[in-house]
């Protein structure tokens, strides 16, 4: 059950300073990357609670990431709509209404079924939005604009402001993590955590494991639709893409590189991997292809990512201790 | 009518190819408890490797003889250096590991052969048409990739319902452990079903090739049709890929007739239907 | 008579051809200890399962209280007061002793899809979680790992979840397998406390124990009741003796 040392938390707390304090002196092309980075951080957070917190392997969590993009393209170029306190609840309510269709499908079956099960349905969300010109085909949409915070003719906030959306974005990274927080400590959350540890038991002590599983695949979704309403705010652009099975694959990755079942794990897989694939990059073309090698690395021999690496340290140097110096 | 004939037959050959596929894909699982999301690109590399010995050969049939073996050992390669350590493990780290594979292989892939679509002849004499009727003639490429398909998944029903290894197999799908303590080696046993359904996948890709023509990311398309397949035909059940292929080779074939707008996502509402029906497939094993 | 609190009419369960339980006519007595006893095989775990809902039955039907629960899903019939405890032991190894009973006592709280206030103030919960620890005698081991104690241990914190949920009725697979005599006495007298105010239905091989607690018996043969009646009767029944092969005291 998650319970943060005093050392952890400290540690997060020093982070979140970091973050805040980053525009000050950080240049411009490294506030916008940063902004991506958290968005995907709060993805990569929303797909912890399903992975590494009740156990559910899903390889379709991209689909609500890209609703809530498709969201904001769909009212701001189609309906011109643009006032924020009507797209941002939109794309949060069109990611969990379909993360409940997918969830309600997906969570009748488990094990292999189900991970094959939610990759396909969210190709099928995929092939909705690749195959239909309204919605712009393969090649996606352009936004016209960024959505706008407004009382009485005073902007509230100003999106187009580098400065200003990073703050936002990290608003939310924060405020997501406080609310899965609560969500863990609950009863709720800890027989979330006794289902992956043994799903059984837990129905035959009376859960009604299919009910808590469906509350957190649509909890989960609505948090991705929300890191997808940002990302279109940020790229002012939606792309199938952004539903496709390498993004959810990518986020995936993020998840287990940073160390899954720990909240702030997907946050330090978000900065790593995209500051390493920002770097490889700039080495070769065929960056992906050093990505995959790495991805394949990590999944041999760093099952519990970069935030279980201190207790496997922990665990190592006792085992040499344990067997005593020559 | 005869255009309704026409688009069967597109519909039934595409359900033989995916049958190869996925019946590779569901041995793998069945038996080895592994889910492979590069099995696609198996099927691509068949192809890639198919179009380029046949470039160079001039023969289709040559390609496909040289070709297998190299795809055989490069599954076999994997299995060893990295599906072995994986056995274990949940399945979210197999997930995580062959979707790296998927990675390196596209990539490989471009690096070598290029971003260009390439297309492939088939061979000299079985590139004609047959009738079908006074008006629709049909090509026998076509009509022969079914029958290698068909010919292909007797042998394998053969293989796993007539011959002790196949008999191994099945019993190793289910009581792995009691396998091992009989003296069987299991580590040979995976690698020989690994090798196995890479090679199923590699020719159904090398025999499409000429249908489908040759293109970076085109092992993506079929692996999650053919995860689409074992869903449907239930993980395990060779019949049930056979099954779930066909119904899934016809309904998009149909899908993409019919409803042009709405092509990809029939085969996903069928599975969909078929989910609801029976959360473990139409021949899988009850959860 | 009163009614039966729990009863079995043609209780069958298919497993492809093989008929692991096949007919069974059950019926369990408010208040009573019903021992249910066989050789290897004679499908008395399947019929636990089936009757805390892990199983669903091929034919058949399970009353509790008069009502009719056949095919209820095991967190239903939880919610009914019915609970088990596992002949492997089924606990959650990472989780202390406390966290493992806390799990099972607030199943059966209100609050249990609880999203926002934190877990560790409800009281109701942890206290009937400390309560059956102490009436198992774990109460120091509360904080230790359950993967880090005994055998035996775990199988007391398998009791200890079952009574954390304070159930009505008690369905035991095999509650003192594999435990050492002193152990299996200090088991064997807390359910004997527990008897008073409880039901239980026990699958047992320890004949011993079995005679030392039920009043009734039911001895089940290849997915069949053979005999039902008290021990005494039991004990005499040549059928009994038979199928035993000389296990049973003559």
């Amino acid at each position: 059950m998650p319970r943060y040392s005093r050392a952890s938390l400290a540690l997060i707390a020093g982070g979140v300073l970091l973050l805040a304090l980053f525009p000050l002196w950080g240049d411009t092309f490294y506030i916008r990357f940063f902004s991506r980075i958290m968005i995907y951080a709060l993805f990569a957070m929303s797909l912890d609670l399903l992975v590494g917190y009740t156990g559910l392997v899903s390889l379709g969590h991209a689909a609500f990431f890209g609703v809530g993009a498709y969201a904001v393209a769909g009212l701001i170029n189609k309906a011109g709509v643009t006032e924020l306190w009507v797209v941002l609840p939109a794309a949060l309510v069109s990611a969990a209404a379909l993360a409940a269709v997918i969830g309600w499908i997906s969570i009748r079956t488990a094990g292999v079924y189900f991970i094959m099960i939610t990759l396909a349905l969210a190709q099928m969300a995929y092939y909705f939005f690749n195959d239909q010109l309204y919605w712009g085909g393969t090649d996606g949409m352009n936004i016209a604009q960024r959505p706008t915070l407004a009382v009485g003719g005073i902007a509230l906030v100003d999106l187009n402001n580098r400065v200003q959306f990073y703050y936002a974005v990290l608003g939310c990274l924060v405020g997501a993590f406080a609310l899965l927080s609560v969500l863990l400590r609950s009863p709720f959350g800890h027989a979330l955590v006794g289902i992956r540890a043994n799903e059984g038991r837990m129905r035959a002590l009376g859960y009604d494991v299919q009910t808590y599983k469906l509350i957190a695949f649509v909890v989960a979704g609505t948090l991705a639709g929300l890191a997808g309403f940002l990302e279109a705010t940020r790229s002012t652009f939606a792309t199938p893409a952004y539903l496709g099975w390498h993004e959810s694959g990518h986020v995936l990755m993020i998840v287990i590189l940073g160390g899954m079942g720990t909240l702030f794990g997907p946050v330090i897989g978000a900065f790593v991997l995209l500051l390493m694939e920002d770097f490889f990059a700039t080495l070769t073309d065929r960056w992906l292809l050093i990505e995959g090698l790495f991805v394949m690395a990590v999944a041999l021999l760093m099952p519990q990512g970069i935030a279980g690496l201190p207790r496997r340290i922990a665990a190592l140097t006792a085992v040499r201790r344990g067997n005593g110096d020559g | 009518m005869s255009y309704f004939l026409i688009q069967t037959l597109n519909g039934v050959q595409y359900g033989f190819l995916l049958f190869l596929v996925a019946s590779g894909l569901t041995l793998i699982f069945g038996i080895m408890g592994v889910i492979n999301l590069a099995h696609g690109a198996f099927y691509m590399v068949g192809a890639y490797l198919a179009w380029w010995l046949a470039e160079r050969t001039g023969s289709l049939f040559l390609a496909v003889v040289l070709a297998l073996p190299v795809t055989v050992l490069l599954g076999l390669l994997i299995e060893r250096l990295g599906i072995r350590h994986l056995y274990e493990r949940d399945h979210l780290y197999q997930v995580l590991f062959t979707y790296g594979l998927i990675l390196v292989l596209n990539e490989a892939q471009r690096v070598l052969f290029g971003n260009d679509v390439h297309s492939v002849a088939p061979p000299q004499w079985l590139a004609g048409t047959i009738r079908l009727s006074e008006a629709q003639t049909y090509p026998v490429y076509r009509l022969f990739i079914s029958v290698a398909c068909v010919a292909v998944g007797a042998a394998l029903y053969l293989l796993i319902q007539r011959t002790r290894l196949g008999m191994v197999i099945r019993a190793g799908s289910t009581h792995r452990e009691m396998v091992a303590a009989l003296g069987f080696d299991i580590a040979r046993l995976f690698m020989a079903v690994f090798g196995l359904g890479a090679a199923l996948a590699a020719f159904a890709g090398m025999i499409a090739a000429p249908v489908s023509t040759v293109y970076p990311g085109m092992g993506d398309n079929i692996l999650i049709l053919s995860f689409v397949v074992v869903v449907i035909g239930g993980i395990g059940s060779i019949k049930g890929a056979f099954a779930g292929a066909m119904l899934v080779g016809v309904a998009d074939t149909f899908g993409r007739v019919l409803l042009p707008a709405g092509a990809g996502v029939t085969v996903y509402a069928v599975m969909a239907l078929v989910l609801l029906w029976r959360p473990q497939g139409l021949f899988g094993r009850t959860l | 008579m009163a009614e039966a609190l729990l009863e079995t009419a043609g209780l069958t369960r298919l497993f492809g051809g093989l008929a692991a339980v096949q007919d069974v006519a059950l019926s369990v007595q408010r208040g009573e200890v019903h021992a249910i006893v066989g050789p290897n095989g004679a499908g008395k775990t399947t019929l636990i399962n089936l009757l805390s809902g892990d199983l669903k039955p091929s034919a058949g039907s399970v009353r509790y209280r008069g009502r009719d629960i056949t095919g209820w899903p095991a967190h239903k019939v939880a919610h009914l007061g019915i609970g088990r405890s596992y002949q492997k032991t089924n606990i959650f190894r990472d989780y202390t002793a406390f966290e493992n009973c806390w799990l099972a006592a607030q199943a059966r709280l209100p609050g249990a899809m609880d999203m926002l206030r934190p877990a560790a103030g409800r009281k109701p919960a942890r206290d009937r979680a400390a309560k059956a620890l102490e009436q198992c005698g774990l109460a120091d081991r509360a904080q230790r790992r359950a993967a880090e104690l005994s055998y035996g241990e775990q199988r007391q914190v398998e009791l200890a979840m079952l009574l954390a949920a304070e159930p009505e009725l008690l369905l035991l697979d095999e509650p003192l397998a594999g435990m050492a005599p002193e152990e299996g006495a200090g088991v064997l007298a807390l359910l004997k406390r527990l008897a008073e105010g409880h039901t239980l239905v026990m699958i047992e091989h320890d004949m011993d124990a079995v005679f030392a607690i039920a009043q009734r018996v039911t001895v089940m043969v290849n997915g069949r009741v053979l005999a039902s009646g008290a021990p005494d009767e039991i004990r005499a029944n040549p059928q009994v003796q038979e199928a035993y092969l000389g296990e049973a005291a003559p």
